[in-house]
Protein backbone atom coordinates (compact mmCIF):
# COMPACT_ATOMS: atom_id res chain seq x y z
CA UNK A 1 0.00 0.00 0.00
CA UNK A 2 2.84 2.44 0.96
CA UNK A 3 4.51 1.76 -2.03
CA UNK A 4 1.77 2.43 -4.33
CA UNK A 5 1.62 5.70 -2.56
CA UNK A 6 5.03 6.19 -2.63
CA UNK A 7 4.43 6.42 -7.01
CA UNK A 8 1.41 7.63 -7.04
CA UNK A 9 2.08 11.10 -5.34
CA UNK A 10 4.93 11.88 -7.74
CA UNK A 11 2.42 10.55 -10.34
CA UNK A 12 -0.18 13.06 -9.12
CA UNK A 13 2.80 16.16 -9.71
CA UNK A 14 3.11 15.06 -13.29
CA UNK A 15 -0.55 15.60 -13.98
CA UNK A 16 -0.55 18.88 -11.73
CA UNK A 17 2.21 20.11 -13.87
CA UNK A 18 0.40 18.95 -16.80
CA UNK A 19 -2.44 20.24 -16.26
CA UNK A 20 -1.68 23.70 -14.82
CA UNK A 21 0.62 26.16 -16.08
CA UNK A 22 3.50 27.09 -13.36
CA UNK A 23 2.52 29.36 -10.41
CA UNK A 24 3.59 29.73 -7.08
CA UNK A 25 0.52 27.92 -6.16
CA UNK A 26 1.77 25.34 -7.80
CA UNK A 27 5.64 25.22 -7.01
CA UNK A 28 4.41 25.22 -3.61
CA UNK A 29 1.98 22.53 -3.88
CA UNK A 30 4.50 20.57 -5.97
CA UNK A 31 7.21 21.51 -2.62
CA UNK A 32 4.58 20.06 -0.36
CA UNK A 33 4.28 16.90 -2.32
CA UNK A 34 7.65 16.04 -2.08
CA UNK A 35 8.00 16.69 1.53
CA UNK A 36 4.98 14.28 1.75
CA UNK A 37 7.30 11.82 -0.32
CA UNK A 38 10.06 12.09 2.13
CA UNK A 39 7.84 11.49 5.11
CA UNK A 40 6.01 8.49 3.60
CA UNK A 41 9.85 6.95 2.87
CA UNK A 42 10.21 7.73 6.52
CA UNK A 43 7.15 5.62 7.40
CA UNK A 44 7.99 2.59 4.63
CA UNK A 45 11.28 2.61 6.45
CA UNK A 46 9.60 1.93 10.08
CA UNK A 47 7.34 -0.04 8.18
CA UNK A 48 10.03 -2.99 7.08
CA UNK A 49 11.58 -2.59 10.09
CA UNK A 50 8.64 -4.47 11.88
CA UNK A 51 7.41 -6.45 8.99
CA UNK A 52 9.77 -7.33 6.38
CA UNK A 53 10.10 -6.45 3.25
CA UNK A 54 6.57 -5.06 1.37
CA UNK A 55 5.55 -5.77 -2.30
CA UNK A 56 2.86 -4.27 -4.61
CA UNK A 57 0.90 -4.93 -7.41
CA UNK A 58 1.82 -9.46 -7.48
CA UNK A 59 5.05 -8.16 -6.41
CA UNK A 60 5.92 -6.24 -9.17
CA UNK A 61 7.20 -3.55 -6.67
CA UNK A 62 9.28 -4.48 -4.08
CA UNK A 63 10.70 -2.65 -1.22
CA UNK A 64 13.57 -3.55 1.35
CA UNK A 65 15.14 -1.39 3.91
CA UNK A 66 17.76 -0.05 1.14
CA UNK A 67 14.57 1.31 -1.28
CA UNK A 68 12.98 2.74 1.59
CA UNK A 69 16.73 4.39 2.72
CA UNK A 70 16.78 5.45 -1.38
CA UNK A 71 13.03 6.68 -1.28
CA UNK A 72 14.20 8.66 1.87
CA UNK A 73 16.92 10.02 0.15
CA UNK A 74 15.44 11.01 -3.03
CA UNK A 75 12.86 12.75 -0.61
CA UNK A 76 14.83 14.93 0.79
CA UNK A 77 16.94 15.83 -2.05
CA UNK A 78 13.59 16.71 -4.37
CA UNK A 79 12.07 18.56 -1.22
CA UNK A 80 15.01 21.13 -1.13
CA UNK A 81 15.57 21.03 -5.09
CA UNK A 82 11.64 21.82 -5.52
CA UNK A 83 12.04 24.56 -2.70
CA UNK A 84 14.62 26.37 -4.53
CA UNK A 85 13.03 25.99 -8.01
CA UNK A 86 9.68 28.39 -6.83
CA UNK A 87 12.59 31.07 -6.18
CA UNK A 88 14.39 29.98 -9.76
CA UNK A 89 11.31 30.16 -11.74
CA UNK A 90 10.33 33.37 -10.42
CA UNK A 91 13.35 34.93 -11.37
CA UNK A 92 13.56 33.35 -15.06
CA UNK A 93 10.00 34.94 -15.33
CA UNK A 94 10.81 38.11 -13.56
CA UNK A 95 14.08 38.87 -15.66
CA UNK A 96 12.18 37.47 -18.54
CA UNK A 97 14.85 35.15 -19.16
CA UNK A 98 12.19 32.13 -20.12
CA UNK A 99 8.53 32.32 -20.65
CA UNK A 100 6.13 30.70 -18.40
CA UNK A 101 5.21 28.01 -20.91
CA UNK A 102 9.18 27.20 -20.86
CA UNK A 103 8.69 27.20 -17.17
CA UNK A 104 5.84 25.08 -16.81
CA UNK A 105 8.14 22.36 -19.44
CA UNK A 106 10.74 22.77 -16.82
CA UNK A 107 8.53 21.88 -13.58
CA UNK A 108 6.51 18.45 -15.82
CA UNK A 109 10.27 17.51 -16.57
CA UNK A 110 11.38 17.41 -13.16
CA UNK A 111 9.06 15.71 -11.73
CA UNK A 112 8.99 12.96 -14.29
CA UNK A 113 12.99 12.88 -13.56
CA UNK A 114 11.76 12.22 -9.70
CA UNK A 115 9.24 9.64 -10.27
CA UNK A 116 11.98 7.42 -12.45
CA UNK A 117 14.41 8.03 -10.12
CA UNK A 118 12.11 6.16 -7.47
CA UNK A 119 10.44 4.04 -9.73
CA UNK A 120 14.36 2.71 -10.00
CA UNK A 121 14.46 1.93 -6.17
CA UNK A 122 10.91 -0.18 -5.38
CA UNK A 123 11.33 -2.01 -9.28
CA UNK A 124 11.73 -5.56 -8.18
CA UNK A 125 12.90 -6.49 -11.54
CA UNK A 126 16.01 -5.76 -12.86
CA UNK A 127 14.94 -5.17 -16.13
CA UNK A 128 12.53 -2.57 -14.94
CA UNK A 129 15.43 -0.87 -13.01
CA UNK A 130 16.78 -0.20 -16.58
CA UNK A 131 14.11 0.89 -17.63
CA UNK A 132 13.52 3.41 -15.28
CA UNK A 133 17.26 4.67 -14.96
CA UNK A 134 17.08 5.30 -18.90
CA UNK A 135 13.93 6.77 -18.40
CA UNK A 136 15.74 9.05 -16.12
CA UNK A 137 18.10 10.10 -19.09
CA UNK A 138 15.23 10.88 -21.50
CA UNK A 139 13.67 12.91 -18.40
CA UNK A 140 17.40 15.24 -17.45
CA UNK A 141 18.34 15.61 -21.18
CA UNK A 142 16.11 18.76 -21.93
CA UNK A 143 16.76 20.15 -18.69
CA UNK A 144 20.26 19.64 -18.91
CA UNK A 145 19.42 21.91 -22.09
CA UNK A 146 17.42 24.19 -20.61
CA UNK A 147 19.25 26.87 -21.77
CA UNK A 148 19.08 26.64 -25.00
CA UNK A 149 22.78 27.90 -25.83
CA UNK A 150 25.23 26.68 -27.46
CA UNK A 151 26.82 25.63 -24.74
CA UNK A 152 23.82 24.13 -23.09
CA UNK A 153 23.21 22.00 -26.15
CA UNK A 154 26.73 20.48 -26.11
CA UNK A 155 26.51 19.48 -22.55
CA UNK A 156 23.08 17.72 -23.18
CA UNK A 157 24.12 16.03 -26.39
CA UNK A 158 27.15 14.67 -24.50
CA UNK A 159 25.03 13.56 -21.91
CA UNK A 160 22.80 11.30 -24.09
CA UNK A 161 25.21 9.83 -25.89
CA UNK A 162 27.94 8.70 -23.48
CA UNK A 163 24.71 7.63 -20.85
CA UNK A 164 22.86 5.63 -23.91
CA UNK A 165 25.74 4.08 -24.56
CA UNK A 166 26.51 3.42 -21.00
CA UNK A 167 23.29 2.13 -19.73
CA UNK A 168 23.13 -0.16 -23.21
CA UNK A 169 26.09 -1.76 -21.98
CA UNK A 170 24.48 -2.09 -18.68
CA UNK A 171 21.76 -4.12 -20.33
CA UNK A 172 24.27 -6.44 -21.63
CA UNK A 173 25.39 -6.89 -18.48
CA UNK A 174 21.46 -7.67 -17.47
CA UNK A 175 21.36 -9.98 -20.10
CA UNK A 176 24.06 -11.45 -18.96
CA UNK A 177 22.36 -12.44 -15.28
CA UNK A 178 19.31 -13.16 -17.12
CA UNK A 179 20.86 -16.14 -19.15
CA UNK A 180 22.28 -17.22 -16.40
CA UNK A 181 19.20 -17.07 -14.12
CA UNK A 182 16.98 -18.24 -16.57
CA UNK A 183 18.76 -21.73 -17.24
CA UNK A 184 17.62 -22.44 -13.60
CA UNK A 185 14.47 -21.79 -13.76
CA UNK A 186 11.90 -19.81 -11.68
CA UNK A 187 8.95 -21.57 -9.96
CA UNK A 188 6.47 -22.58 -12.45
CA UNK A 189 3.57 -21.59 -10.72
CA UNK A 190 4.27 -18.31 -9.54
CA UNK A 191 1.08 -15.81 -11.88
CA UNK A 192 3.97 -13.61 -12.74
CA UNK A 193 7.75 -14.93 -14.57
CA UNK A 194 10.41 -14.28 -11.68
CA UNK A 195 13.56 -15.28 -13.45
CA UNK A 196 14.61 -11.05 -13.60
CA UNK A 197 13.73 -10.52 -9.80
CA UNK A 198 16.34 -9.37 -7.51
CA UNK A 199 14.89 -11.18 -5.13
CA UNK A 200 14.64 -14.27 -7.04
CA UNK A 201 18.31 -14.05 -8.09
CA UNK A 202 19.78 -13.24 -4.90
CA UNK A 203 17.93 -16.42 -3.27
CA UNK A 204 19.20 -18.49 -5.98
CA UNK A 205 22.50 -16.73 -6.46
CA UNK A 206 24.41 -19.95 -5.73
CA UNK A 207 23.56 -21.69 -8.73
CA UNK A 208 24.53 -19.51 -11.07
CA UNK A 209 27.16 -19.52 -13.40
CA UNK A 210 30.06 -18.17 -11.94
CA UNK A 211 31.42 -17.35 -15.84
CA UNK A 212 28.56 -15.40 -17.03
CA UNK A 213 28.06 -13.23 -13.28
CA UNK A 214 31.57 -12.18 -14.07
CA UNK A 215 31.40 -10.88 -17.55
CA UNK A 216 27.86 -9.66 -16.74
CA UNK A 217 28.82 -7.70 -13.31
CA UNK A 218 32.15 -6.27 -15.92
CA UNK A 219 29.49 -5.02 -18.11
CA UNK A 220 27.20 -3.63 -15.15
CA UNK A 221 29.55 -2.04 -13.53
CA UNK A 222 30.65 -0.14 -16.42
CA UNK A 223 27.09 0.51 -17.92
CA UNK A 224 25.73 1.61 -14.71
CA UNK A 225 29.08 3.21 -13.95
CA UNK A 226 28.26 5.44 -16.47
CA UNK A 227 25.50 7.41 -15.36
CA UNK A 228 27.06 7.38 -11.40
CA UNK A 229 30.32 9.52 -12.97
CA UNK A 230 32.57 6.70 -12.51
CA UNK A 231 35.47 6.72 -14.90
CA UNK A 232 36.44 6.00 -17.58
CA UNK A 233 33.07 7.05 -19.19
CA UNK A 234 32.52 10.18 -16.64
CA UNK A 235 33.08 12.63 -19.19
CA UNK A 236 29.52 14.19 -19.26
CA UNK A 237 28.97 14.87 -15.39
CA UNK A 238 30.74 18.04 -15.44
CA UNK A 239 28.92 19.67 -18.34
CA UNK A 240 25.95 18.61 -17.39
CA UNK A 241 26.38 19.41 -14.08
CA UNK A 242 27.43 22.81 -14.59
CA UNK A 243 25.08 23.35 -17.66
CA UNK A 244 21.59 22.54 -16.09
CA UNK A 245 19.83 24.99 -14.20
CA UNK A 246 21.14 24.98 -10.44
CA UNK A 247 17.42 22.66 -8.71
CA UNK A 248 17.93 20.21 -11.11
CA UNK A 249 22.31 20.04 -10.56
CA UNK A 250 21.40 19.69 -7.13
CA UNK A 251 19.13 16.42 -7.93
CA UNK A 252 21.51 14.85 -10.40
CA UNK A 253 24.54 15.34 -8.18
CA UNK A 254 22.70 14.51 -5.15
CA UNK A 255 20.73 11.92 -6.22
CA UNK A 256 20.47 10.89 -9.55
CA UNK A 257 24.16 9.49 -9.76
CA UNK A 258 23.89 7.64 -6.22
CA UNK A 259 20.39 5.54 -7.60
CA UNK A 260 22.99 4.20 -11.14
CA UNK A 261 25.28 3.30 -8.39
CA UNK A 262 22.47 1.58 -6.07
CA UNK A 263 21.76 -0.68 -8.77
CA UNK A 264 25.12 -1.49 -8.83
CA UNK A 265 25.48 -2.43 -5.42
CA UNK A 266 22.48 -4.70 -6.12
CA UNK A 267 24.21 -6.32 -8.73
CA UNK A 268 27.26 -6.87 -6.52
CA UNK A 269 25.45 -8.70 -3.90
CA UNK A 270 24.06 -11.76 -6.24
CA UNK A 271 27.98 -11.24 -7.98
CA UNK A 272 29.40 -11.58 -4.14
CA UNK A 273 27.72 -14.77 -3.87
CA UNK A 274 27.84 -16.58 -6.96
CA UNK A 275 31.71 -15.71 -7.93
CA UNK A 276 32.84 -14.00 -4.21
CA UNK A 277 34.14 -11.30 -2.95
CA UNK A 278 37.18 -10.56 -4.11
CA UNK A 279 36.08 -10.20 -7.96
CA UNK A 280 33.58 -7.09 -7.56
CA UNK A 281 36.20 -6.03 -5.23
CA UNK A 282 39.39 -6.03 -7.42
CA UNK A 283 36.78 -4.24 -10.01
CA UNK A 284 35.31 -1.41 -7.74
CA UNK A 285 38.98 -0.67 -6.39
CA UNK A 286 40.23 -0.19 -10.14
CA UNK A 287 37.64 1.76 -10.79
CA UNK A 288 37.44 4.17 -7.85
CA UNK A 289 41.00 4.62 -8.05
CA UNK A 290 41.19 6.06 -11.35
CA UNK A 291 37.97 8.09 -11.09
CA UNK A 292 39.76 9.26 -8.05
CA UNK A 293 42.76 10.25 -9.98
CA UNK A 294 40.97 12.11 -12.73
CA UNK A 295 38.90 13.98 -10.35
CA UNK A 296 41.67 15.21 -8.59
CA UNK A 297 44.05 16.22 -11.56
CA UNK A 298 40.70 18.21 -13.36
CA UNK A 299 39.65 20.14 -10.02
CA UNK A 300 42.85 21.93 -9.76
CA UNK A 301 42.29 23.86 -13.21
CA UNK A 302 38.67 24.54 -12.79
CA UNK A 303 37.40 28.01 -13.22
CA UNK A 304 33.96 27.88 -12.58
CA UNK A 305 31.99 26.85 -9.13
CA UNK A 306 29.39 24.23 -10.57
CA UNK A 307 32.23 22.73 -12.39
CA UNK A 308 34.32 22.25 -9.69
CA UNK A 309 31.51 20.72 -7.78
CA UNK A 310 30.66 18.58 -10.39
CA UNK A 311 34.04 17.10 -9.97
CA UNK A 312 33.48 16.93 -6.61
CA UNK A 313 30.65 14.46 -7.31
CA UNK A 314 33.08 12.42 -9.25
CA UNK A 315 35.73 12.19 -6.18
CA UNK A 316 32.74 11.20 -3.71
CA UNK A 317 31.14 8.57 -5.90
CA UNK A 318 35.19 7.24 -6.42
CA UNK A 319 34.96 7.37 -2.64
CA UNK A 320 31.76 5.73 -2.56
CA UNK A 321 32.84 2.77 -4.82
CA UNK A 322 36.01 2.02 -2.85
CA UNK A 323 34.18 1.94 0.50
CA UNK A 324 31.88 -0.52 -1.60
CA UNK A 325 35.01 -2.65 -1.98
CA UNK A 326 35.44 -3.22 1.20
CA UNK A 327 32.72 -4.73 1.00
CA UNK A 328 31.86 -5.50 4.98
CA UNK A 329 28.12 -4.79 6.38
CA UNK A 330 29.66 -1.90 8.39
CA UNK A 331 31.27 -0.45 5.39
CA UNK A 332 28.32 -0.48 2.79
CA UNK A 333 26.33 1.16 6.07
CA UNK A 334 29.00 3.68 6.00
CA UNK A 335 28.80 3.76 2.00
CA UNK A 336 24.81 4.33 2.16
CA UNK A 337 25.69 7.36 4.74
CA UNK A 338 27.50 8.88 2.51
CA UNK A 339 24.97 8.99 -0.16
CA UNK A 340 23.12 10.60 2.26
CA UNK A 341 25.25 12.99 3.41
CA UNK A 342 26.65 13.64 -0.05
CA UNK A 343 23.46 14.42 -1.48
CA UNK A 344 22.61 16.40 1.08
CA UNK A 345 25.35 18.62 1.09
CA UNK A 346 26.06 18.83 -2.40
CA UNK A 347 22.48 19.69 -3.01
CA UNK A 348 23.10 23.08 -0.77
CA UNK A 349 25.97 24.05 -2.60
CA UNK A 350 24.29 24.11 -6.08
CA UNK A 351 21.48 25.52 -4.70
CA UNK A 352 23.50 28.19 -3.04
CA UNK A 353 25.56 28.65 -6.42
CA UNK A 354 22.46 28.80 -8.04
CA UNK A 355 21.45 31.71 -5.24
CA UNK A 356 24.98 32.87 -6.03
CA UNK A 357 23.74 33.61 -10.14
CA UNK A 358 20.96 34.97 -9.10
CA UNK A 359 22.46 37.87 -6.39
CA UNK A 360 26.23 38.12 -8.28
CA UNK A 361 24.93 37.34 -11.51
CA UNK A 362 28.02 34.81 -12.12
CA UNK A 363 29.55 31.20 -10.94
CA UNK A 364 32.82 32.33 -11.95
CA UNK A 365 35.19 31.79 -9.28
CA UNK A 366 37.21 34.59 -10.77
CA UNK A 367 34.31 36.93 -10.48
CA UNK A 368 33.15 36.39 -7.50
CA UNK A 369 35.17 38.11 -4.33
CA UNK A 370 34.37 38.49 -0.87
CA UNK A 371 31.17 36.71 -0.57
CA UNK A 372 31.54 36.57 2.77
CA UNK A 373 31.23 40.55 3.66
CA UNK A 374 28.55 41.58 1.17
CA UNK A 375 26.28 38.35 1.46
CA UNK A 376 27.31 37.22 5.21
CA UNK A 377 24.62 34.95 5.36
CA UNK A 378 25.04 33.06 1.85
CA UNK A 379 28.73 32.96 1.69
CA UNK A 380 28.56 31.49 5.01
CA UNK A 381 26.40 28.83 3.88
CA UNK A 382 28.44 28.39 1.01
CA UNK A 383 31.57 28.34 3.06
CA UNK A 384 30.36 25.68 5.71
CA UNK A 385 29.02 23.53 2.88
CA UNK A 386 32.49 23.47 1.19
CA UNK A 387 34.22 21.95 4.66
CA UNK A 388 31.54 19.62 4.78
CA UNK A 389 31.89 18.40 1.82
CA UNK A 390 35.84 18.10 2.08
CA UNK A 391 34.45 15.61 5.19
CA UNK A 392 35.47 17.86 8.29
CA UNK A 393 33.77 16.99 11.84
CA UNK A 394 30.92 17.20 12.68
CA UNK A 395 29.58 16.79 9.39
CA UNK A 396 28.19 13.41 8.24
CA UNK A 397 30.77 13.10 5.52
CA UNK A 398 33.58 12.89 8.00
CA UNK A 399 32.17 9.89 9.99
CA UNK A 400 30.94 8.39 6.89
CA UNK A 401 34.81 8.55 5.38
CA UNK A 402 36.06 7.90 8.45
CA UNK A 403 33.85 4.88 8.72
CA UNK A 404 34.75 3.28 5.14
CA UNK A 405 38.31 4.52 5.54
CA UNK A 406 38.45 1.90 8.79
CA UNK A 407 36.65 -0.50 7.19
CA UNK A 408 39.13 -0.83 4.17
CA UNK A 409 41.86 -0.62 6.40
CA UNK A 410 40.45 -3.96 8.04
CA UNK A 411 40.08 -6.00 5.29
CA UNK A 412 43.59 -4.90 3.91
CA UNK A 413 42.80 -2.65 1.57
CA UNK A 414 45.40 0.02 3.83
CA UNK A 415 47.15 1.07 0.40
CA UNK A 416 43.82 2.06 -1.12
CA UNK A 417 43.25 4.07 1.62
CA UNK A 418 47.03 5.56 1.52
CA UNK A 419 46.73 6.93 -1.65
CA UNK A 420 42.80 8.38 -1.51
CA UNK A 421 44.00 10.58 1.56
CA UNK A 422 46.87 11.60 -0.57
CA UNK A 423 44.71 12.25 -3.24
CA UNK A 424 41.93 13.67 -1.04
CA UNK A 425 44.72 16.30 0.71
CA UNK A 426 45.51 18.12 -2.75
CA UNK A 427 41.75 18.49 -3.68
CA UNK A 428 41.56 19.80 0.25
CA UNK A 429 44.24 22.90 -0.78
CA UNK A 430 42.94 22.97 -3.94
CA UNK A 431 39.18 24.01 -3.01
CA UNK A 432 40.14 25.63 0.55
CA UNK A 433 42.38 28.02 -2.21
CA UNK A 434 39.36 28.54 -4.02
CA UNK A 435 37.73 29.01 -1.12
CA UNK A 436 39.42 31.75 0.45
CA UNK A 437 38.86 33.87 -3.08
CA UNK A 438 35.46 33.68 -3.21
CA UNK A 439 34.54 33.99 0.33
CA UNK A 440 37.27 36.74 1.70
CA UNK A 441 39.14 38.04 -1.26
CA UNK A 442 40.35 41.60 -1.92
CA UNK A 443 37.86 43.31 -3.83
CA UNK A 444 40.40 44.90 -5.84
CA UNK A 445 40.40 47.14 -8.99
CA UNK A 446 37.00 49.03 -10.86
CA UNK A 447 35.63 45.81 -12.30
CA UNK A 448 34.77 44.31 -9.35
CA UNK A 449 33.79 47.26 -7.42
CA UNK A 450 31.45 47.50 -10.32
CA UNK A 451 29.55 44.34 -10.33
CA UNK A 452 29.36 44.22 -6.45
CA UNK A 453 27.63 47.90 -6.87
CA UNK A 454 25.42 46.60 -9.53
CA UNK A 455 24.51 43.23 -7.25
CA UNK A 456 23.99 44.67 -3.92
CA UNK A 457 20.60 45.48 -4.63
CA UNK A 458 19.84 41.54 -4.91
CA UNK A 459 19.75 40.11 -1.92
CA UNK A 460 19.69 36.43 -0.82
CA UNK A 461 15.98 35.54 -0.42
CA UNK A 462 15.60 33.60 3.06
CA UNK A 463 13.05 31.35 0.77
CA UNK A 464 16.40 29.75 -0.39
CA UNK A 465 18.87 30.33 2.78
CA UNK A 466 17.10 29.02 6.11
CA UNK A 467 16.34 25.45 4.20
CA UNK A 468 20.01 25.14 3.28
CA UNK A 469 20.81 26.48 6.69
CA UNK A 470 18.65 23.73 8.29
CA UNK A 471 20.03 21.52 5.42
CA UNK A 472 23.82 22.18 6.80
CA UNK A 473 22.27 21.54 10.42
CA UNK A 474 20.57 18.42 10.02
CA UNK A 475 24.32 17.40 7.89
CA UNK A 476 26.02 18.18 11.25
CA UNK A 477 23.13 16.36 13.74
CA UNK A 478 23.37 13.34 11.13
CA UNK A 479 27.35 13.52 12.05
CA UNK A 480 26.80 13.02 15.62
CA UNK A 481 23.86 11.52 16.55
CA UNK A 482 22.84 8.82 14.13
CA UNK A 483 21.16 6.71 16.27
CA UNK A 484 17.78 6.46 14.52
CA UNK A 485 19.55 5.82 11.48
CA UNK A 486 21.65 3.49 12.74
CA UNK A 487 19.41 0.66 12.41
CA UNK A 488 17.83 1.66 9.50
CA UNK A 489 22.09 1.94 7.89
CA UNK A 490 22.51 -1.23 9.17
CA UNK A 491 19.57 -3.22 7.88
CA UNK A 492 20.04 -1.86 4.17
CA UNK A 493 23.28 -2.69 4.74
CA UNK A 494 22.86 -6.77 5.41
CA UNK A 495 20.56 -6.64 2.18
CA UNK A 496 23.80 -6.23 0.12
CA UNK A 497 26.75 -7.83 2.32
CA UNK A 498 24.31 -10.63 3.08
CA UNK B 1 15.33 -26.34 -41.78
CA UNK B 2 14.77 -24.22 -38.52
CA UNK B 3 16.50 -21.23 -37.40
CA UNK B 4 17.82 -21.67 -33.81
CA UNK B 5 18.30 -19.44 -31.06
CA UNK B 6 22.33 -19.59 -31.68
CA UNK B 7 21.87 -16.87 -34.93
CA UNK B 8 19.73 -14.90 -33.18
CA UNK B 9 22.15 -14.42 -30.39
CA UNK B 10 25.00 -14.16 -33.82
CA UNK B 11 23.23 -11.62 -35.41
CA UNK B 12 22.31 -9.59 -32.02
CA UNK B 13 26.33 -9.71 -31.22
CA UNK B 14 27.23 -8.66 -34.39
CA UNK B 15 24.77 -5.84 -34.38
CA UNK B 16 25.76 -4.32 -31.22
CA UNK B 17 29.49 -4.48 -32.48
CA UNK B 18 28.88 -2.65 -35.43
CA UNK B 19 27.33 -0.19 -33.32
CA UNK B 20 29.37 0.21 -30.77
CA UNK B 21 32.17 0.77 -33.52
CA UNK B 22 29.96 3.13 -34.92
CA UNK B 23 29.45 5.35 -32.02
CA UNK B 24 33.40 5.21 -31.30
CA UNK B 25 34.46 6.51 -34.71
CA UNK B 26 31.78 8.13 -36.56
CA UNK B 27 31.59 11.66 -36.24
CA UNK B 28 28.48 12.60 -37.97
CA UNK B 29 25.73 12.90 -34.60
CA UNK B 30 23.25 11.90 -36.77
CA UNK B 31 24.70 8.28 -37.39
CA UNK B 32 26.32 8.04 -33.56
CA UNK B 33 22.50 8.57 -32.67
CA UNK B 34 21.31 5.82 -35.20
CA UNK B 35 24.55 3.83 -33.96
CA UNK B 36 23.51 4.09 -30.08
CA UNK B 37 20.10 3.07 -30.89
CA UNK B 38 21.62 -0.23 -33.08
CA UNK B 39 23.27 -1.48 -29.77
CA UNK B 40 20.03 -1.14 -27.83
CA UNK B 41 18.06 -2.89 -30.27
CA UNK B 42 21.00 -5.36 -30.69
CA UNK B 43 20.51 -6.18 -26.97
CA UNK B 44 16.69 -6.34 -27.48
CA UNK B 45 17.15 -8.71 -30.08
CA UNK B 46 18.80 -11.23 -27.59
CA UNK B 47 17.08 -10.91 -25.02
CA UNK B 48 13.83 -11.92 -27.05
CA UNK B 49 15.28 -14.74 -28.32
CA UNK B 50 17.02 -16.19 -24.97
CA UNK B 51 13.42 -15.59 -23.34
CA UNK B 52 11.41 -17.34 -26.43
CA UNK B 53 14.01 -20.33 -26.13
CA UNK B 54 13.68 -20.28 -21.99
CA UNK B 55 9.61 -20.10 -23.01
CA UNK B 56 10.36 -17.64 -19.81
CA UNK B 57 6.98 -14.73 -20.84
CA UNK B 58 8.44 -12.53 -18.21
CA UNK B 59 11.54 -11.31 -20.84
CA UNK B 60 9.52 -11.41 -23.59
CA UNK B 61 7.16 -9.01 -22.18
CA UNK B 62 10.41 -6.58 -20.67
CA UNK B 63 11.28 -6.20 -24.33
CA UNK B 64 8.37 -3.97 -25.04
CA UNK B 65 9.22 -1.61 -22.56
CA UNK B 66 12.79 -1.47 -23.56
CA UNK B 67 11.86 -0.79 -27.38
CA UNK B 68 9.15 2.08 -25.76
CA UNK B 69 12.77 3.32 -23.78
CA UNK B 70 14.83 3.11 -26.27
CA UNK B 71 12.62 5.00 -28.81
CA UNK B 72 12.00 8.04 -26.45
CA UNK B 73 15.81 8.38 -26.12
CA UNK B 74 15.89 8.51 -29.91
CA UNK B 75 13.28 11.24 -29.98
CA UNK B 76 15.08 13.37 -27.52
CA UNK B 77 18.67 12.81 -28.99
CA UNK B 78 17.03 13.80 -32.39
CA UNK B 79 15.50 17.39 -30.61
CA UNK B 80 18.92 18.04 -29.60
CA UNK B 81 20.69 17.37 -32.61
CA UNK B 82 18.02 19.71 -34.82
CA UNK B 83 18.75 21.76 -32.04
CA UNK B 84 22.33 22.21 -32.97
CA UNK B 85 22.12 22.04 -36.21
CA UNK B 86 19.72 24.85 -35.90
CA UNK B 87 22.60 26.90 -33.94
CA UNK B 88 24.96 25.88 -36.63
CA UNK B 89 25.14 23.92 -40.19
CA UNK B 90 27.00 20.86 -40.83
CA UNK B 91 27.84 20.17 -37.11
CA UNK B 92 30.06 17.26 -36.70
CA UNK B 93 31.13 15.85 -33.00
CA UNK B 94 34.04 17.56 -33.39
CA UNK B 95 32.65 20.68 -34.23
CA UNK B 96 30.85 20.19 -30.39
CA UNK B 97 34.05 20.89 -28.25
CA UNK B 98 33.83 24.61 -26.44
CA UNK B 99 33.26 22.30 -23.20
CA UNK B 100 36.53 20.79 -22.30
CA UNK B 101 38.35 19.63 -18.97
Amino acid sequence: MLIDLILILPLTSILLSLLFRWSVVLGATLAFFNLALLIFGIVLAFNIETTGPVTAIDATFYADSLSSFMVIVIGLISFLSSLFSIRFSIKELAKNQSTLLEISRYTLLTQIFIFTMLFAVVSSSVAMIWVAVEATTIATTFLVGFRKNKKALEASWKYIIICSVGVGLAFVGTLFFYFASAHIGGPISSSRPVSLDWTFLIKNSKKLNPQIIKFGFGFILLGYGTKTGLAPMHSWLPDAHSQAPAPVSALMSGVLITVAFYTILRFKAITDIAVGRWFSQDLLIAVGLLSLLLATSLLITQKEIKRMLAYHSIEHMALIALGAAAGSEIAIAAVLLHILGHGLVKAILFIASGEMLITEGSTEIAKLKSLLTHKPLLGGIFGVGLLALLGLPPFSLFTSEFAMMKSEISVGLGWVVGISLVLMAVIFGVVVSHARHILVGESSGRQTLKTSKLSNPIRASRLTTTPLVLGLILSAAIGVVSWPLQTLLLSAAKVISG
Amino acid sequence: MTVSVGWYVGLGAILFSIGFVGVLIRRNVLIMLMCVELMLNASNLTLVSYARQLKDIGGQVDVFFVLVVAAAEVVVGLAIVVSIFRKRLNATADDISSLKG
